[in-house]
C-alpha cells in the first residue's frame, strides 16, 4: 500500500498558495539561522581551501622561473617548507569547510523531519483522512534527504565552486590573458557538455527508478498473490510478465548507463586537450614573449586540472538546487497545512462523568458538498450504553468521532456533562475517553508496551488485569515471551481476534468514563467470538458506552437504539419497540441477527449455554477487581 | 515452465544438506554482512562466462586508458624539457601531437571498457533476476508467509543491483587502478629513484588512511542506513497509527521519543559518518600538499644540482596527483566486494531454496474431473518434527455437492482445503479426484480445475476487465462481462469511471472488500472449475452487498464440488454437508439440521454467537 500510494500524485492535499521557487529557497534558507556559526565556520574553511589550492600552482611558477632560474637552493627549501605549510593548513580548512557543512546539513534535516512529525501527529481527522501516508512518509524521507543534499553539497560545495571558478580564472586572465582563452577553448564545451549531460542523465536515471519500483510491484503482487498465482496455474504468465519488464528495465538501464559511458571518456579527454592546448601554445608564445615562462606554463597546467573538477559540477549544483526547492515545496505544503482542530486558548481541564449530549448536530467532511449527519440528537445519562446501527456510509462512525472532537460539528453543538466539547483541553478530553477501533491496530512493540499505550505509567499487574477482563490473558500466556513477545513486524503475527482482544485491553487500561467500540466482527472463529463479545459486554459496564453494533448481544443490552440511514436518525428505541415499527431495522435484523437469535433463544431453553455462563460470571468477578484497583489507584 | 524437474531438486537438496550448519534462509537478517567466500565469488563469475569475450575486450581496451594515464605527465616533461626549454618548436608540436594521439586511444579505450562491461553487467543482472523470479513461481505457499514480500524485492532489486554496480564498475576498474599505480611506479623508477621513493612514502601514507578509512567508512555507513530504516519504520508506524495515537493522546511521548531518540540517533550516525569522510578526504588533500613541498625540496635540489630536469619535476608532481584517485576507489571498491558477498549469499539462498511439491517424473495430465474428491485416511504435518496437524482424515465428498467446514483456528480446515489444492502433499494417506491420486498428476492439470476464492481478495494492477481474464487468459471481453453479470458485479464496474477498463491499484485499493471479493468470484466462475475453494470473507460487509455475495455465491457453487471454510450462518446451514473439525480429526459431519438435533459440538458453536 505504502509503495503505491508514495508513486500517485498529492492531490489529498490542497495546494494553499503557488509558492515562487525563491521563496521556497529564502524560507529554506531561513533554517541556517540556527546554525550561523557553523555556517560561518564552513565558509571560513571553503575559503582558505580555495585559497590555499589557488596559491601552490603559484609557488611552482616561482620555483621554476625564479628558484631553479637563480639557482638558488634557500629558495627550493623555503619554497618546499612553505608549500609543506600550505599543504597541511589546507587539509585543515578542508575537514572545516567539509565537517560544518555537512553537520549543519544534518542537524537541518532533523529539525524539519522533527516538525513534520509533530504537525503530521498533531493534525486532525479530517487531515488524516484525506492525506496519504505513503506520500507522507515519502516526503519526510526523501525530500528532506533531498534538501539535507542541497545544504551538504548543493549550497557548500556550490558555494566551493563558484568561489574556486572565479579565483582561478581571475588569476588566468591576470597572469595572461591569451593563454587563459586558449586554455578556455576546451573547457567551455566541458562545462557546457557537462550541464547537458547532467540535464540528459537524470530524467533517464528518474526512468530507471520508476522502472525499478514497477517491478518492485510486480514482486510484491505475486508475492501477496501467491496462492492465487498458483491456484489459476499462472506461473507462466507470471514469469512472462516478468521477463518483459525487466527487459524494459535492461533497456532503461542501458540508455542510463550509455550517457555515463559518453561522458566519462569525453570529459576527461576535453580536461586533456585543454593541458594540450597550454602546452603547445605556450612552448610557441614563451619563445615570443616575454611574460610567458615555463614556470608560467606549469601554473597553467595545474590551473586546468584544478578547473576541470568544479566544471563538471556546476550542472550537480544546478540540478541539486531545482531538487531542493521541489522539495521544499513539497515540505512546507505539510507544514503550511491548517490544523482545523485546536486547542480555544480559554480551554478547560473537567473530570466528567459521561453525560454525552448531541445537539442539532450536522457535519459535513470537508471534501464532500453534502452533510454525512443532519440534525442528530442523542442524549446518552452516564452509564447508558447507545447502539448504533445503519448500512455502510449512513454515518454511524461519525457520530462516534465527533465525542473525543476528532473532528469538529459544523452546526448544532456536542456537549459532555453541559461543557461544550469545543471548550475542552483536547488532551484533556481524549484521555477520558477510550476507543476500540474497527480495525485493531498496534505498534511494533510488546504486548505490554501496546496494552499500556495510553497509559504508559502502568504496573504490569494492572497491565495483566486488563488482558484479563479483555479475555486476552489466556492467549498472551500462551506466548514463550509472554507479556514481552514483541508484536508487529519483526514480531508475532496475530489473529483479527487476538488484535482486538488486546486493543480493548488498552482502552480499559485508561479507565475512561466514555467508551467508544466500533463492534466489529472481524474474521475469527466461533469460539473468539464470543470471547470478544464476552470482553466488551464486561469492559460497557459503567461507563457511558457509544456502540457500532454488529453483534445481537450488544443490541439486546443496549439503552437505546439509533438507527441511522443516510446522515439521519430514522428510528430509535429499544429492540422490542423497534421491530414492531418494522423499517430498517427490522431489514437489518432479519438479514444478520434474525437466525443467530432465534438459535440463541432455542440453547436457552435446552439448558446448554450453561457452561459459558459460569465462565461469564467468574470473569465478571474479576473484572470487578479491577474496577476496584483501578479506582483506588 | 510450470514444469520443473525432479533431478534438479534433488540436486539442490544435496547441495543443501552438505551445508546443514548453515541458517536457513527465514533467519538471515537482511543487514547481515558476511567475509570473503570462495564459493559465492566463483557461482558469480560463473555467470561472467557467457560474456567472457566482451569481458576480455573490455580489459584490453582498459590497457590503453591506462597507458593514456600513466604516459601523460613523462610526456608533458618532455615537451617541457627538450621542446619548450630547448625552444624547438618541432619537438613540443611532437611531444603534444603524441600526448594527444595516447588521450584519444585512451579515449576510445576507456568508452570500450565502460561499454562492455555496463552491457555485461545489465545482461547479467537481467538473467539473475529473471532466475530468481522464475524460481519463486514454484516455491510454496508456506514460503511466503514466512518470507515477506519486502525481503523478497530486497533480493530481486537492491542485493541485484549491487552485483551489477560490481560488475559495471568494479571487476574492470580495480584491474585498472592496480594497473594505475603499478604502472605509475614502474614509470617513475625509470624517471627517477630518488624521487620515487618520496612519491613510494607518499603511497604508503595513502594506503594506510585509505585502509583506515575503508573500515571506519563501512561501519559509520552501516550505522547510517541502519538508523536510517528505524526512522523510516518509525514514521510510518507513527502516521499509520494516527488516529489511534490521538485517541490514546499519546502525542507529546511519541513526539519525544522520535526528536530524542530515534531521530537523534540517526542524526548523531549521519555527523558521524560526515566527521570520518571530512577527515578522510582532507587528509589526503594534506598528504598531497606536503607530498608537493617535499618533491619541490627534493626535486628542487635535484633540479639545481643538474641530476634531474625541471620537466622531470613537474611529471613527479602530476603523477602525485594521480595516485589520490585510484587508492581512493581501491578503498571504495573493497567495501563494495564485501556487500557483493552480502548480496550474492543472500540470492543464491533464495535460488536454492527447495521446492517442496515436484510433479513426479510419471506424472500424467489429469483428465477432465467430475469432481468426486476422496480423503482416504489422510494424515498430515508441516515439518518432519511437527505435530501432526491432519490425524487419519477420511472425507468421501460426491461431485456436485457443497462442503462446509466448521472448527476453531488451528482445527485443520485451511489444512484440508490445502491439500485439495496440493499445496502441500499429504505425509500418510492419499487424496484423490475421481479416483486419482494427486501425488501422481501433474500441478497444471490438476489446479486448472480447481477454483479458489481466497480470504483476502488478491487483485492485480490492471483493469478491472484484466483481472477477471485472470480466470482463463483466453477469455472474449464478452464472456468476461457475462462472469460479472453473474455475480452482480456488473453494476458496480459500471458505476466506475472507466467501466471495465478502470485501474485497480495495487492492493485493490479504490475498490471496497465487497467489491473485490465479487471480482474475485467473477474471475473463478470464467475459469469455470468442476471443484471450487472458498473461503469465506467476514469483514464488514453492508447488508447490500451482503446480500449481492449472498446470490453470487449461490450462482458460483451450483453444479459443483465446492469446499467452503464457513463464516456466514446462510452457507453453512445451507451446505449439503458440514465438516466438523478438532484438532485435526473430524468429529462431527452431517447436515444443519442433523447436527443441530445432535447435540454436541456444533450445536455449542453455532448457539454462542
Amino acid at each position: 500500500m505504502a509503495t503505491a500510494s508514495a508513486n500517485t500524485t498529492m492531490e489529498a492535499f490542497p495546494r494553499p498558495e503557488k509558492y515562487s521557487a525563491l521563496a521556497i529557497w529564502k524560507r529554506l534558507m531561513r533554517y541556517l539561522f540556527n546554525y550561523k556559526a557553523w555556517m560561518a565556520t564552513a565558509l571560513l574553511g571553503i575559503i582558505g581551501t580555495n585559497i590555499l589550492a589557488v596559491a601552490v600552482p603559484y609557488i611552482l611558477r616561482d620555483v621554476i622561473d625564479v628558484g631553479i632560474a637563480n639557482n638558488d637552493s634557500d629558495y627550493m627549501l623555503n619554497a618546499g617548507l612553505l608549500v609543506v605549510g600550505l599543504g597541511i593548513l589546507r587539509g585543515l580548512t578542508a575537514f572545516l569547510g567539509k565537517f560544518f557543512g555537512e553537520r549543519l546539513s544534518h542537524f537541518i534535516s532533523y529539525d524539519i523531519r522533527n516538525q513534520i512529525y509533530d504537525k503530521v501527529q498533531e493534525q486532525s481527522f479530517t487531515y488524516h483522512d484525506n492525506a496519504q501516508v505513503g506520500t507522507i512518509i515519502t516526503r519526510a524521507i526523501s525530500d528532506v534527504n533531498e534538501i539535507q543534499r542541497y545544504f551538504a553539497f548543493g549550497l557548500i560545495d556550490g558555494l566551493n565552486v563558484s568561489m574556486l571558478m572565479v579565483g582561478v580564472i581571475g588569476i588566468m586572465i591576470a597572469t595572461s590573458p591569451l593563454l587563459a582563452i586558449i586554455a578556455f577553448i576546451p573547457l567551455i564545451p566541458l562545462a557546457l557538455y557537462s550541464n547537458r549531460f547532467v540535464l540528459r542523465v537524470h530524467p533517464r536515471w528518474k526512468k530507471v527508478m520508476d522502472r525499478m519500483q514497477i517491478l518492485s510491484n510486480h514482486i510484491q503482487e505475486n508475492a501477496l498473490g501467491a496462492e492465487v498465482v498458483r491456484v489459476f496455474a499462472r506461473e507462466t504468465y507470471e514469469i512472462d510478465k516478468f521477463y518483459k519488464q525487466n527487459a524494459l528495465l535492461y533497456e532503461e538501464q542501458l540508455d542510463f548507463i550509455r550517457q555515463w559511458i559518453s561522458y566519462l571518456p569525453t570529459s576527461a579527454f576535453l580536461a586533456a586537450m585543454s593541458t594540450a592546448l597550454v602546452l603547445f601554445f605556450g612552448g610557441i608564445f614563451e619563445a615570443q614573449m616575454e611574460n610567458i615562462t615555463i614556470g608560467l606554463i606549469v601554473t597553467f597546467n595545474a590551473y586546468v586540472l584544478l578547473l576541470a573538477q568544479p566544471l563538471r559540477f556546476v550542472g550537480f549544483v544546478i540540478l541539486l538546487t531545482t531538487q531542493a526547492v521541489a522539495s521544499g515545496e513539497r515540505v512546507f505544503e505539510i507544514l503550511d497545512e491548517d490544523e482545523l482542530v485546536t486547542n480555544k486558548p480559554d480551554a478547560v481541564d473537567f473530570d466528567i462523568k459521561g453525560h454525552v449530549k448531541f445537539e442539532n448536530v450536522t457535519f459535513r467532511y470537508k471534501t464532500s458538498t453534502k452533510p454525512i449527519l443532519k440534525d442528530i440528537n442523542i442524549e446518552a445519562m452516564p452509564g447508558e450504553t447507545v447502539a448504533i446501527i445503519g448500512l455502510t456510509g449512513a454515518g454511524k462512525t461519525t457520530i462516534t468521532n465527533l465525542i473525543p472532537r476528532f473532528y469538529d460539528v459544523k452546526s448544532g453543538k456536542l456537549t459532555i456533562d453541559g461543557i461544550d466539547v469545543r471548550d475542552f483541553d483536547i488532551y484533556n478530553l481524549r484521555s477520558q475517553i477510550g476507543i476500540v477501533m474497527q480495525q485493531s491496530l498496534l505498534f511494533s512493540a510488546t504486548i505490554e508496551e501496546n496494552i499500556a499505550y495510553g497509559n504508559p505509567d502502568a504496573t504490569h499487574e494492572m497491565v495483566v488485569e486488563a488482558a484479563k477482563a479483555a479475555n486476552a490473558h489466556g492467549f498472551i500466556s500462551e506466548f514463550p515471551e509472554g507479556y514481552e513477545t514483541l508484536v508487529g513486524e519483526r514480531g508475532v503475527t496475530l489473529s483479527g481476534g487476538q488484535k482486538q482482544r488486546i486493543a480493548i485491553a488498552r482502552a480499559l487500561l485508561i479507565d475512561p468514563k466514555i467508551l467508544i467500540l466500533d463492534d466489529a466482527t472481524s474474521s475469527v472463529d466461533t469460539q473468539t467470538e464470543f470471547l470478544i463479545q464476552q470482553a466488551l459486554e464486561r469492559i460497557m459496564k459503567g461507563r457511558t458506552t457509544f456502540v457500532i453494533a454488529q453483534r445481537m448481544s450488544t443490541i439486546l443490552n443496549a439503552d437505546q437504539i439509533i438507527v441511522l440511514q443516510d446522515g439521519e436518525i430514522i428510528q430509535r428505541g429499544k429492540h422490542a419497540e423497534l421491530l414492531v415499527d418494522g423499517g430498517l431495522y427490522e431489514e437489518i435484523y432479519k438479514l444478520q441477527l434474525e437466525e443467530q437469535e432465534r438459535v440463541r433463544r432455542e440453547a436457552i431453553i435446552a439448558g446448554t449455554l450453561k457452561i459459558s455462563q459460569i465462565e461469564e460470571k467468574r470473569s465478571t468477578q474479576e473484572f470487578r477487581a479491577l474496577i476496584d484497583r483501578l479506582a483506588g489507584k | 515452465m510450470a514444469v520443473k524437474e525432479t533431478s534438479k531438486e534433488e540436486e539442490i537438496k544435496q547441495q543443501d544438506d552438505s551445508q546443514e550448519e548453515e541458517p536457513s534462509i527465514f533467519d538471515i537478517d537482511d543487514q547481515e554482512r558476511i567475509g570473503f567466500d570462495l564459493d559465492i565469488a566463483k557461482r558469480i563469475i560463473t555467470y561472467l562466462q557467457p560474456h567472457r569475450r566482451k569481458l576480455y575486450i573490455a580489459v584490453f581496451a582498459m590497457l590503453f586508458s591506462v597507458f593514456a594515464n600513466v604516459s601523460g605527465p613523462p610526456l608533458i616533461g618532455y615537451a617541457i624539457d627538450e621542446g619548450i626549454r630547448k625552444r624547438d618548436m618541432r619537438i613540443v608540436g611532437l611531444g603534444v601531437f603524441a600526448y594527444i594521439v595516447i588521450q584519444i586511444m585512451g579515449f576510445i579505450g576507456f568508452r570500450i571498457q565502460l561499454g562492455n562491461m555496463a552491457e555485461t553487467g545489465q545482461s547479467i543482472i537481467q538473467t539473475l533476476r529473471d532466475e530468481l523470479f522464475d524460481h519463486i513461481q514454484y516455491l510454496s505457499i508456506e514460503f511466503f508467509a514466512k518470507y515477506e514480500a519486502g525481503r523478497l524485492i530486497a533480493r530481486v532489486i537492491s542485493d541485484v543491483n549491487v552485483i551489477r554496480e560490481a560488475i559495471t564498475f568494479a571487476v574492470v576498474g580495480s584491474i585498472r587502478e592496480i594497473l594505475m599505480l603499478i604502472g605509475i611506479i614502474i614509470s617513475m623508477i625509470f624517471i627517477n629513484i630518488q624521487l620515487t621513493l618520496v612519491a613510494v612514502v607518499v603511497l604508503v601514507i595513502l594506503i594506510v588512511i585509505a585502509n583506515y578509512w575503508r573500515i571506519y567508512a563501512r561501519d559509520a555507513y552501516l550505522a547510517v542506513s541502519d538508523t536510517n530504516a528505524k526512522v523510516n519504520a518509525e514514521l510510518s508506524e507513527a502516521f499509520n497509527g494516527v488516529k489511534v495515537t490521538q485517541a490514546f493522546d499519546r502525542q507529546k511521548h511519541n513526539y519525544n521519543r522520535f526528536i530524542n531518540d530515534i531521530n537523534m540517533e540517526s542524526r548523531e550516525a549521519n555527523v558521524k559518518a560526515s566527521f570520518i569522510s571530512s577527515l578522510f578526504f582532507p587528509s589526503i588533500e594534506l598528504v598531497g600538499g606536503v607530498a608537493t613541498g617535499a618533491l619541490i625540496f627534493v626535486g628542487g635540489t635535484l633540479v639545481l644540482d643538474e641530476s634531474i630536469t625541471v620537466g622531470v619535476l613537474l611529471a613527479f608532481i602530476l603523477y602525485i596527483d594521480q595516485f589520490f584517485f585510484p587508492i581512493r576507489m581501491l578503498a571504495q571498491r573493497y567495501n563494495l566486494f564485501q556487500a557483493v558477498m552480502a548480496s550474492g549469499y543472500k540470492i543464491f539462498k533464495l535460488m536454492d531454496f527447495p521446492i517442496s511439491i515436484n510433479d513426479t517424473t510419471n506424472a500424467s495430465e489429469l483428465p477432465n474431473i467430475e469432481g468426486n474428491v476422496k480423503f482416504e485416511d489422510v494424515s498430515f504435518r508441516y515439518s518432519d518434527e511437527g505435530e501432526m496437524v491432519l490425524k487419519n482424515v477420511s472425507l468421501d465428498v460426491p461431485a456436485g455437492s457443497t462442503v462446509a467446514f466448521v472448527g476453531h483456528t488451528g482445527a485443520g480446515k485451511s489444512t484440508m482445503v490445502k491439500l485439495i489444492m496440493r499445496f502441500y502433499d499429504s505425509t500418510f494417506g492419499k487424496v484423490t479426484v475421481d479416483g486419482y491420486n494427486l501425488k501422481e498428476v501433474t500441478q497444471n492439470s490438476l489446479r486448472k480445475q480447481i477454483g479458489v476464492v481466497p480470504q483476502d481478495t488478491n487483485l492485480f494492477a490492471g483493469t478491472v476487465m484484466d483481472n477477471i481474464r485472470y480466470g482463463r487468459l483466453d477469455a472474449t471481453d464478452e464472456e468476461i462481462i457475462e462472469a460479472a453479470k453473474a455475480v452482480g458485479a456488473h453494476d458496480f464496474i459500471l458505476a466506475l469511471e472507466n467501466g471495465y477498463e478502470s485501474d485497480i491499484m495495487e492492493g485493490g485499493a479504490v475498490l471496497s472488500t465487497g467489491q473485490r471479493q465479487l471480482l474475485a468470484f467473477a474471475r473463478a466462475l470464467l475459469a469455470d472449475p468442476r471443484v471450487l475453494i472458498l473461503d469465506e470473507a467476514t469483514s464488514n460487509i453492508d447488508t447490500q452487498t451482503e446480500r449481492l455475495i449472498q446470490t453470487a455465491l449461490e450462482r458460483l457453487l451450483v453444479g459443483r464440488t465446492s469446499f467452503v471454510i464457513a463464516h456466514r450462518l446462510s452457507t453453512i446451514t445451507s451446505a449439503d454437508m458440514i465438516v466438523v473439525m478438532d484438532h485435526g480429526e473430524i468429529i462431527e459431519q452431517g447436515n444443519h439440521q442433523e447436527l443441530l438435533e445432535l447435540g454436541g459440538v456444533y450445536h455449542k458453536l453455532f448457539t454462542m454467537v
